[in-house]
């Protein structure tokens, strides 16, 4: 069976204009299929945030292409970029980034308020998605009064209860102790798998790798190595 | 409806007190001159409005009460109720003359009236007479509230000792107050013989506009005002002293208060920018972020407008008892007149904290 891609990056490079330009990627190809569960691995400085920027349209390359959900990135302009995310991309950071002043229900119902989805039904699918990620018990408090781990499945619900076709995750265990963050990625990604989204893991923790269907090692702005699960040990 | 903006203003209760405080510092500022000036136009036009004439009489060139210094001639009311239409001309003559009490100087609009005049009374009397006998006076309440006097008690005006005899109200100007005298007395005094500021003449049954014509082409160098004409004569006169200060005033409060919203919204962007940013990267438009800024704004304008309206309730409560000359009405049309103003300018001063809100790159979500 022909496999369809979600992600892809042709030749791309990425150029931080300064004093010293900053060579942020440098010819970076990929593809990622669509439904997969992919990490890409590298250490600090390595480009992966960039490389996670670019594949979600906050940013667009020095040259090369950009295609994600069969959307052309480098062709759009601002507006349309902002209307891909708004439609296509979840989001989860390192840092949570869940807003303080809402309780958990609310970080997760507000994804769908700001795409115009009635107050009601936004909390209804919020609901339904905490308590698959194990939070029903939680939906009432504030982020300052949860755990790590529960912030990121909070962050999980947020990026997935728009139900995206691409998820990106920029070090989402990285807050994390290794068994709270082995937690976290298991149930995103059973959770994302279950409706169907593809999602796309940066991180510089190798043993992220053991969760993947497909692992690319990020060095110094380039791809220097590409798996598929079958060759994953 | 996202209630973040909202949720940001009340979780940082200092801030949002403090810009609130300020606001409402704003509304009272502007509200209480506003409130004052039109004391001082109630003051002054009740009087006119309530004096019983149709048409006002007066030498040419005096074209309202406050400001009227040339006199008519005795004969002059001969004249005017000879005029077909005319039904009663009552003289009036004023002058404003300094009143002495207990030590304390104050300048008084003095009407003078005669015994029978059925025009040019006070109309609204709290206590005492509204007709002023021989050796008596007609004072304004606030003017007695300020002064300490009561009924029954003397004031010296222009050197002679009259005895009060009567409390007026709606007779306050702000700057001075009306008061009521013989006629005769006021004469005596000014050194004159028979003459008046202005008659007061009733009509019947021809419109008061057709007869004031008819006056003005009848005597030469006298004008005539329908009480319309004269009652906005009169406020003109106000008007040009005080607004342009009021004006400026109002614009000073605006952009005191514009600036106390742009600082609170601005610091509240700078802090919570990686929200923001979030906020983008997770789907919101502009118009999500923009409403964000708003919402504090307009919450912290709201809270300040209200608190400063019911500042002012309290105030116009507590004002006839400290400063009874000062006549504050807090009118309704005013209270949302500064509501509106207070949602506007907070508005306003949001603005550029909220460009910036919407302007903030998604990127930033991605920074540490």
């Amino acid at each position: 069976m022909k496999m369809t891609s979600a992600l892809r990056f042709e030749a791309v490079h990425k150029v931080y204009q300064g004093a010293v330009p900053v060579h942020a990627l440098s010819g970076v190809s990929l593809n990622v299929e669509s439904g997969a569960f992919a990490v890409i691995e590298g250490p600090s400085g390595s480009g992966k945030t960039t490389l996670l920027a670019l594949a979600g349209g906050l940013e667009r390359p020095t040259a090369g292409r950009v295609q994600a959900v069969g959307v052309e990135l480098t062709a759009l302009g601002e507006r349309r970029l902002a209307a891909f995310r708004r439609a296509e991309v979840g989001f989860v950071f390192q840092d949570f980034k869940l807003i303080d002043v809402l309780t958990a229900l609310e970080n997760v119902a507000i994804a769908l308020q700001i795409r115009g989805q009635r107050r009601s039904v936004a909390r209804a699918k919020s609901l339904e998605l905490l308590a698959r990620l194990g939070l029903a018990g939680r939906t009432s408090a504030r982020p300052a009064t949860l755990s790590g781990g529960e912030k990121q499945r909070v962050a999980i619900a947020r990026a997935l209860v728009t139900e995206p076709a691409l998820v990106l995750a920029d070090e989402p265990t990285a807050n994390l102790d290794w068994a709270t963050g082995e937690q976290v990625v298991e149930l995103l990604r059973v959770v994302a798998g279950e409706r169907g989204a593809t999602v796309v893991v940066v991180s510089h923790d190798p043993r992220l790798a053991r969760y993947a269907d497909q692992v690319m090692q990020l060095v110094d702005g380039r791809i220097v190595a590409a798996h598929a699960k079958e060759a994953v040990a | 409806m996202i209630s973040v903006g909202f949720r940001y203003a009340l979780r940082e209760r200092t801030r949002f007190a403090l810009t609130a405080s300020g606001l409402a510092c704003a509304v009272v500022l502007t509200v209480f001159l506003a409130g004052v000036y039109r004391g001082a136009v109630h003051g002054s036009l009740s009087y006119i409005e309530h004096a019983d004439a149709d048409v006002w009489v007066g030498r040419s060139g005096s074209w309202n009460l406050m400001r009227a210094s040339a006199l008519l001639s005795g004969a002059a009311r001969e004249q005017v109720l000879a005029i077909e239409g005319v039904q009663s001309a009552e003289p009036i003559l004023s002058a404003l003359l300094p009143a002495e009490v207990n030590g304390e100087r104050r300048t008084l609009l003095v009407i003078g009236i005669d015994e029978s005049a059925a025009a040019g009374r006070p109309r609204l009397v709290e206590q005492g007479t509204g007709l002023p006998g021989p050796g008596e006076i007609v004072i304004d309440r606030a003017f007695a509230r300020r002064v300490g006097l009561a009924l029954e008690e003397d004031l010296e005006l222009a050197g002679r000792r009259l005895r009060v005899t009567g409390l007026s109200r709606e007779t306050n100007l702000l700057v001075t107050q009306y008061a009521f005298v013989r006629r005769g007395e006021l004469l005596e005094m000014l050194g004159l013989v028979d003459q008046a500021t202005f008659l007061l003449v009733r009509t019947d049954p021809e419109p008061a506009t057709e007869i004031a014509g008819r006056i003005e082409r009848a005597i030469p160098q006298v004008a005539a005002y329908d009480r319309a004409t004269f009652l906005a004569n009169n406020r003109e006169e106000i008007e040009a002293g005080f607004l342009p200060v009021l004006w400026a005033i109002a614009m000073f409060g605006l952009a005191v208060g514009g600036s106390v919203v742009a600082l609170m919204t601005y610091a509240a962007v700078l802090e919570k920018r990686g929200d923001f940013a979030t906020l983008a990267a997770i789907g919101a438009g502009t118009g999500v972020r923009f409403l964000v800024v708003m919402q504090q704004a307009l919450l912290a304008a709201l809270a300040g407008a209200l608190a400063g309206l019911a500042l002012l309730v309290a105030l116009q409560r507590l004002l006839p008892t400290v400063v009874p000359e000062i006549e504050f009405r807090l009118e309704l049309w005013i209270a949302a007149a500064a509501l509106a103003g207070s949602l506007a300018m907070a508005a306003l001063g949001a603005l550029f904290p909220a460009r910036l809100a919407t302007r903030l790159p998604p990127l930033e979500a991605l920074r540490r």
